[in-house]
């Protein structure tokens, strides 16, 4: 069989703080890809974490790296462990769309292994675009079954969109 | 009667072969089995090989994808330069300027630059290769929103190359065109003009969504 996407579902809200997609990871595939093609804020950060079968997984355990990529300025190396959350997966302050996110989702529903992603972002600011390239993992070996987007401030629009990838 | 319960029993199936008549409940469990042929969410919409021009696609069918996903396979120039993107939203009878980006690029031989600007006439994806035969570029972009009139239409890109000093090299990074408008065209080209490139070849692919 070829490579190819599997449309899994698809979720939007506006004006909420965060965003849950439950269910959408499964035996069924190893990797998932994520598209958010809306991300608006008055003026806030997109930020993600996973959910397992008692709900969104907040615990300190997220790390990551992220490039942001201005291009109004200089670059900036951002990284954290222990973290409640990974990203940011994108920023807006100008809303009209708000940015555009690619997430790759690795191993989400094994619970033998950690589970690990990847995103490219680009966003959208008063002055120019932000972008951002960045990676996480949330390092706790148990089975997620969903994906919690959460806003560094209340989330005027989003838009996501999962797929497994065959 | 075969396993999935179709006429006649018991045919070979394999995706790309499908033989008999079928139910939904067929059709789902041979999905599952990976048996179904179903072209799938991920739908090529042109593959487009140029010589000593640009790469114009002129329908993004965009009545069908929001969201689409772009391959480049060894483009080439005549001479050094950039290479990028420019979008129409008036059918082609022009292609806008204003673009922002930032890209972050780094080669083999260790430097590693910036690239970025609030406003220029393409969306640049990598740079900078030339006219030596192995100075080719491949990657891939997402680009989101071209469909939808109220909204900017962003991307994001991965490249890799071998540059004009024969250096292998990187460029990954996002665009933004950042005005509300439905994107007709989009053109893919030589330095900030996109003009002609001695070669290239560009898919187009639409991405489904329900």
């Amino acid at each position: 069989m070829s490579t190819k996407l599997h449309f899994i579902t698809s979720s939007s809200a506006t004006s909420v703080s965060d965003l849950s997609i439950t269910g959408c990871f499964t035996a069924e595939y190893d990797n998932y890809k994520v598209l958010l093609d809306d991300i608006e804020f008055s003026d806030g950060d997109m930020y993600f974490r996973f959910m397992n079968a008692s709900g969104t997984v907040t615990s300190a355990s997220y790390d990551d790296a992220v490039l942001l990529q201005r291009s109004y300025g200089g670059f900036a190396d951002n990284y954290h462990t222990g973290q409640t959350y990974l990203g940011s997966i994108g920023y807006d302050n100008n809303q009209q769309g708000g940015g555009a996110t690619e997430i790759n989702v690795y191993n989400p529903y094994s619970s033998s292994l950690y589970t690990f992603a990847s995103w490219s972002n680009t966003g959208m600011s008063s002055i120019g675009t932000p972008v951002r390239k960045g990676i996480g993992v949330l390092k706790v070996a148990e089975s997620h079954t969903g994906i919690n987007f959460v806003g560094g401030a209340t989330i005027s629009n989003v838009n996501a969109r999962v797929y497994g990838v065959k | 009667m075969s396993e999935y319960g179709y006429i006649p029993e018991s045919p070979a199936q394999s995706w790309g072969s499908n033989k008999g008549i079928f139910t939904p409940n067929d059709i789902y469990d041979l999905t599952r089995a990976d048996k179904y042929t179903d072209y799938g969410q991920l739908d090529l919409i042109e593959t487009k090989t140029v010589s000593s021009a640009v790469c114009d696609f002129t329908d993004l069918k965009t009545g069908s994808y929001n969201n689409h996903l772009v391959t480049f396979t060894d483009i080439h120039f005549g001479s050094q330069s950039e290479f990028g993107y420019k979008v129409s939203n008036d059918n082609g009878a022009s292609f806008a300027t204003g673009y922002q980006f930032a890209n972050q690029r780094g080669n083999a031989s260790g430097s590693f630059d910036e690239r970025k600007s609030t406003s220029q006439d393409s969306a640049r994806l990598c740079g900078d290769i030339d006219d030596a035969s192995n100075s080719l570029a491949n990657g891939y972009m997402y680009l989101y929103n071209a469909g939808d009139s109220q909204k900017f239409t962003f991307s994001t890109s991965s490249m890799v190359f071998v540059d004009n000093t024969d250096t292998p090299a990187m460029e990954f990074g996002g665009q933004l065109y950042p005005t509300q408008a439905q994107i007709h065209q989009i053109r893919f080209g030589l330095g900030t003009t996109c003009a002609s490139m001695a070669s290239a070849t560009i898919s187009l692919y639409g991405i489904k969504a329900y």
